[in-house]
C-alpha cells in the first residue's frame, strides 16, 4: 500500500469557545449558555473544507445522555449533508473520539466509505475539562498532504476515579494514587516504543508527560482532547506520537505527518472572560417535537432561503412564502443566505415573557447579500452593541424545553480573520 | 375595476365607551354592554335596539378572559340580541377599526341600514406577563422568539433616532402631551400629568422605551352606531360622516420590510383613505393615531403626512400636535394615556373624533377649521396591518 492509498486526515476544523473560567492555574475554556455539544460540533465541522464529499458521518460525544437524541440528524441538516448519510455515534469516555477516528480509518481502508467526516464534541464541565470540538475528514487516495494513522497501542485496568455509592454519597479518589495508576498504564502503553510521545493529554497528563519526557501537554479537552493532541503534534512533519489517558485506560497513537498536513495550535491568549448567556429553556409556541421543526429544518438550521426562478427575488422563510412577491412566480430554488453583515437596528429588551430570562438583545442585521435577518445575540455583552457593528450568524440553542433541544441562528461578534 | 367609494354613504350617529383601565368588577360581556348602552344613549333622537340590523364585534385576546372562545354570538348575547347577525373581527391591534370598516361596507352595500360595532377587551384578567406579553410567544417559534409588544415597535424608534437624530427627550414629549390631554378626559386610564424627566426616570422596558413610553394594559369597551347617510337625520342633526377608509397590509417580518423608520401599510392606508375622501393631510383639523409607544407616534406623523420624513421629533417638540397646536394629535390622551384595550382601541378613536367633530369635547375640544379628522390604527403581530379613516362633519 502506497502512502497515498493509506487513509489519512486531509482536512480539519477546530472550535474552542472563547469564554474562560477558573483560576490562573486551572483556566479552562467554557461554552456559552446557549452552546452545547451539537452547536460546538457544527462550529468545528463547517470549517472542514470539502466536507460535502463525506459519505459517512461519525460523531463522538462525551456524555451518553445526549446520544439518544437527534444529534446526528440535526448535525446533518445543519451541515447540509444528505439525510440518508450513514453514520454512528460514539460515547462512553474521553477516548470515544479516538474510537471514532479508528472507525473512520477502518471504513476508508476497507473501502466501505470514500471519505468520512468525524466530529468529536466536548461541552466541558466548567472546572477541569475544557469545551472544544474537532472535526476531521478522513479519506484515501488523495494527493493532499495528510496525517496518516499508523498504529495504536494501549493499556487498561479498573477505572480509578470518583464513584457514587447507593446512598448517593460521592467518594473522591486520592489524586496522587490516581496519578500513580495512570503513569503505570502510560508506561505499559508506551513500552514497545523508543523515545517519548510528542503530546500527552487527558487525566494526569502533566505527570505522565514529565515521567515519559513528552514534548507537550494539552490540558484535558474531554472527548475532543486526544484528536486535538494529534493535530497539535502534526505541527511538525514526520513520525509523531500522542498519548491520551483516562482514569482507567491509556492509548498511544502513532502517526506519520506529511509536510503541509492539517494541524492545530491553541490560542493561549484568547480569553473572552466568563460566558454571557445563561442556560435557559423557555417554552416555545410549538414544541421541538412538532412537525414544524422537521419542515423548517433547512430554514432554521442552515439558513436556507428560496430564490425565484423567474425574477431572482429571495424569500425567507420559504415554508411561509410560497408565492414570489416580486413576480408572483411559484417556482424557487434553495439558496444559502449570507451569514455575515452589520447591525441595522437593535433593541435590548428588559421585560420578557416568562422563562426567557432577565434581558435579551435582538438585532436586525443588514447582511452582506443585501438581505436582512432578525435574531437574538449570543456572546455579546450589554453595551457592546451599536448600529453598524459587524456581526455574524451562528447556530445556537434556543431551548431544550420538553426534550430535544431547538437550534437556530443567533448574532455573534464577527471575528476579523487573522 | 371598481371605482367604489364609501364617501358620504355612511354616517356615525351614536358613539360611547367605558372608562379604560382595570375593570376587575366587569367581564368582557359587561364591558361590551356598557359601551353599547352608552352608544345607544348618545343617539340624539333615540334608537330602538330593534332597529339594529347587523353587528360587528372587535376582540383580540378574548380567549384569555375565561369565557368561551369569543364569536359574533358572544356580542349578540352580551347585548341581549341573540339572532342578530354578528361577526367577530380579529385583525390585530386595528381590529376595532377594521370592524367599523366592515360595518360601513355592509351598510354601503345596501344590505343593511343600521349597524352596531362594539370593541371589547379584557387584558387585566391575567398578570401582565401572561396576557399581552404572552402573545409574543404565539408567533413563529424562532423568528418571533422572545418578541413582545415593545420589540415590535422599538427597533423602528432606534433606527429613527440613528437616521434622523430624533432624541430621547422628543420621545418623552409625546408621553407628556398624552398625559396632559388625558387629564381632561374622564374616560382615560392615566390622568396624572407627567414631565420629560418622569419619563426618562421610569424603568427601562426595551430600548429606547421606558415604562412611560409604553401604553398601559387596559380593560375597556367602545361602541359606535353607523347608518346609511340619508337616514342619519332620523337619529340626529349632528351626524359625523365617514369620508374615506383605507386598510393596507405590508411585508410581515422585519427582514422583509422595506424600511425600519416607518410602516408602509400606514402610508398606503392613508393614501387610500385620503384619496377616497378627496383630502390631503393639510386639510385635517385633528388626528387620533395609534401611539402604543411614543416612538410610534413620532414615526406615524410622517407616515400620515403631517410632516416631512425625519421631522416627527421636531413636530412634537414644536408643540404643533398639542391640544392648541396647528394639528392636535390624540386629544383623548391616545393609547399612551387613555389606554389600549386592543379590540376597543380603534372604536374608541372614533368615539373621540365623533365627540370632537360635534364640538362636545369640553375642556379638550380642539379648534375646528375644516371639520375633518383622521383616525389611525396599526398592528398585527409583526405590524402588518394599518387602517386609516377620514371623518367629516359635513356631507360634501
Amino acid at each position: 500500500m502506497t502512502a497515498e492509498q493509506r487513509p489519512g486526515i486531509v482536512a480539519r476544523g477546530v472550535y474552542v469557545p472563547p469564554f474562560r473560567a477558573g483560576d490562573g492555574r486551572h483556566r479552562v475554556s467554557v461554552r456559552n449558555g446557549d452552546e452545547d455539544a451539537l452547536t460546538l460540533a457544527v462550529e468545528a465541522a463547517q470549517q472542514v473544507p470539502g466536507l460535502d464529499q463525506a459519505d459517512e458521518l461519525l460523531l463522538a460525544l462525551a456524555r451518553p445522555d445526549l446520544v439518544d437524541g437527534p444529534q446526528p440528524r440535526t448535525l446533518r441538516a445543519a451541515l447540509g449533508l444528505p439525510a440518508a448519510l450513514p453514520g454512528a455515534t460514539f460515547a462512553g469516555d474521553a477516548l470515544a473520539g479516538l474510537s471514532a477516528l479508528t472507525a473512520a480509518t477502518d471504513a476508508v481502508a476497507a473501502g466501505r466509505a470514500r471519505a468520512v467526516l468525524m466530529v468529536a464534541s466536548e461541552p466541558g464541565d466548567g472546572a477541569r475539562v475544557s469545551a472544544a470540538a474537532v472535526a476531521l475528514l478522513v479519506t484515501a487516495g488523495s494527493p493532499v498532504p495528510a496525517v496518516r494513522v499508523l498504529d495504536e497501542s494501549g493499556a487498561g485496568d479498573v477505572v480509578y476515579g470518583n464513584w457514587v455509592d447507593t446512598t448517593q454519597v460521592r467518594h473522591a479518589g486520592d489524586q496522587r494514587h490516581l496519578e500513580h495508576v495512570v503513569v503505570d498504564l502510560a508506561r505499559r502503553a508506551w513500552a514497545e516504543h523508543p523515545g517519548a510521545p510528542d503530546e500527552v493529554t487527558g487525566v494526569a497528563a502533566a505527570v505522565v508527560a514529565r515521567t515519559l519526557g513528552a514534548g507537550g501537554v494539552l490540558p484535558d479537552h474531554g472527548v475532543a482532547g486526544p484528536v486535538l493532541a494529534l493535530l497539535r503534534a502534526a505541527a511538525a512533519p514526520g513520525p509523531r506520537s500522542v498519548l491520551a489517558a483516562t482514569a482507567g485506560q491509556v492509548v498511544a497513537v502513532h502517526t506519520h505527518v506529511e509536510p503541509g498536513a492539517p494541524c492545530w495550535a491553541p490560542e493561549p491568549d484568547r480569553d473572552a472572560g466568563p460566558p454571557i448567556e445563561a442556560e435557559s429553556s423557555p417554552p416555545l409556541s410549538l414544541p421541538t417535537s412538532s412537525p414544524f421543526f422537521q419542515r423548517a429544518a433547512g430554514e432554521l438550521l442552515r439558513l436556507e432561503g428560496a430564490r425565484c426562478r423567474a425574477c431572482g427575488h429571495v424569500v425567507f422563510p420559504p415554508s411561509q412564502r410560497p408565492v414570489c412577491p416580486g413576480c408572483h412566480g411559484y417556482d424557487f430554488d434553495p439558496v444559502a443566505l449570507s451569514r455575515t453583515g452589520a447591525v441595522h437596528t437593535f433593541v435590548l429588551n428588559r421585560f420578557l415573557p416568562e422563562g426567557f430570562g432577565e434581558q435579551m438583545a435582538l438585532v436586525l442585521g443588514e447582511m452582506d447579500d443585501g438581505g436582512r435577518y432578525w435574531a437574538p445575540t449570543s456572546g455579546i455583552r450589554t453595551g457592546e452593541l451599536a448600529i453598524g457593528d459587524p456581526v455574524a450568524l451562528r447556530l445556537r440553542r434556543f431551548t431544550a424545553h420538553g426534550g430535544a433541544p431547538t437550534y437556530a441562528m443567533k448574532f455573534t461578534h464577527r471575528e476579523v480573520p487573522a | 375595476m371598481s371605482a367604489g367609494s364609501l364617501r358620504n354613504q355612511v354616517a356615525v350617529v351614536g358613539a360611547g365607551m367605558t372608562v379604560f383601565g382595570e375593570h376587575f368588577d366587569a367581564g368582557l360581556e359587561q364591558l361590551a354592554a356598557r359601551a353599547y348602552r352608552a352608544a345607544l344613549a348618545s343617539v340624539d333622537r333615540g334608537i330602538d335596539p330593534g332597529e339594529l340590523q347587523v353587528g360587528f364585534f372587535a376582540n383580540v385576546m378574548g380567549s384569555l378572559a375565561g369565557n368561551e372562545i369569543p364569536s359574533g354570538a358572544t356580542l349578540a348575547n352580551a347585548i341581549g340580541l341573540p339572532g342578530l347577525p354578528v361577526s367577530r373581527v380579529e385583525n390585530g391591534c386595528p381590529s376595532g377599526s377594521d370592524a367599523i370598516r366592515l360595518a360601513a361596507l355592509s351598510v354601503a352595500s345596501g344590505v343593511y341600514d343600521v349597524a352596531v360595532v362594539v370593541g371589547s377587551e379584557k387584558l387585566r384578567e391575567l398578570p401582565t406577563k401572561q396576557s399581552l406579553l404572552e402573545s409574543g410567544r404565539v408567533g413563529h417559534p424562532i423568528l418571533s422568539y422572545a418578541n413582545t409588544a415593545a420589540t415590535i415597535f422599538a427597533p423602528q424608534a432606534v433606527r429613527h433616532m440613528h437616521e434622523f437624530g430624533t432624541t430621547r427627550e422628543q420621545l418623552a414629549m409625546v408621553a407628556v402631551k398624552a398625559a396632559a390631554n388625558a387629564a381632561l378626559n374622564d374616560k382615560a386610564q392615566r390622568r396624572t400629568p407627567i414631565t420629560v424627566d418622569d419619563v426618562l426616570a421610569s424603568p427601562l422596558v426595551c430600548t429606547p422605551f421606558h415604562v412611560l413610553d409604553c401604553c398601559p394594559q387596559s380593560d375597556g369597551a367602545a361602541a359606535v352606531i353607523l347608518c346609511r347617510a340619508d337616514l342619519a337625520p332620523r337619529y340626529t342633526d349632528k351626524p359625523v360622516y365617514l369620508s374615506g377608509v383605507g386598510l393596507a397590509t405590508e411585508a410581515l417580518y422585519y427582514h422583509e420590510k422595506t424600511r425600519l423608520t416607518g410602516w408602509d401599510a400606514t402610508v398606503l392606508a392613508a393614501k387610500r383613505a385620503y384619496g377616497m375622501a378627496g383630502v390631503t393631510a393639510g386639510d385635517i383639523d385633528v388626528v387620533e393615531l395609534h401611539d402604543c409607544f411614543t416612538g410610534t407616534e413620532i414615526i406615524t406623523y410622517e407616515d400620515l403626512g403631517l410632516c416631512e420624513v425625519g421631522q416627527g421629533g421636531k413636530l412634537v417638540e414644536s408643540g404643533a400636535t398639542a391640544l392648541d397646536g396647528r394639528i392636535p394629535v390624540n386629544p383623548s390622551g391616545g393609547l399612551l394615556a387613555k389606554g389600549h384595550p386592543i379590540g376597543a382601541t380603534g372604536v374608541a378613536q372614533y368615539v373621540e373624533l365623533f365627540t370632537q367633530l360635534r364640538e362636545e369635547a369640553g375642556d379638550r375640544q380642539v379648534r375646528l377649521r375644516t371639520g375633518k379628522a383622521v383616525q389611525h390604527n396599526v398592528g398585527g403581530y409583526s405590524v402588518g396591518i394599518s387602517v386609516v379613516s377620514v371623518l367629516s362633519r359635513e356631507r360634501d
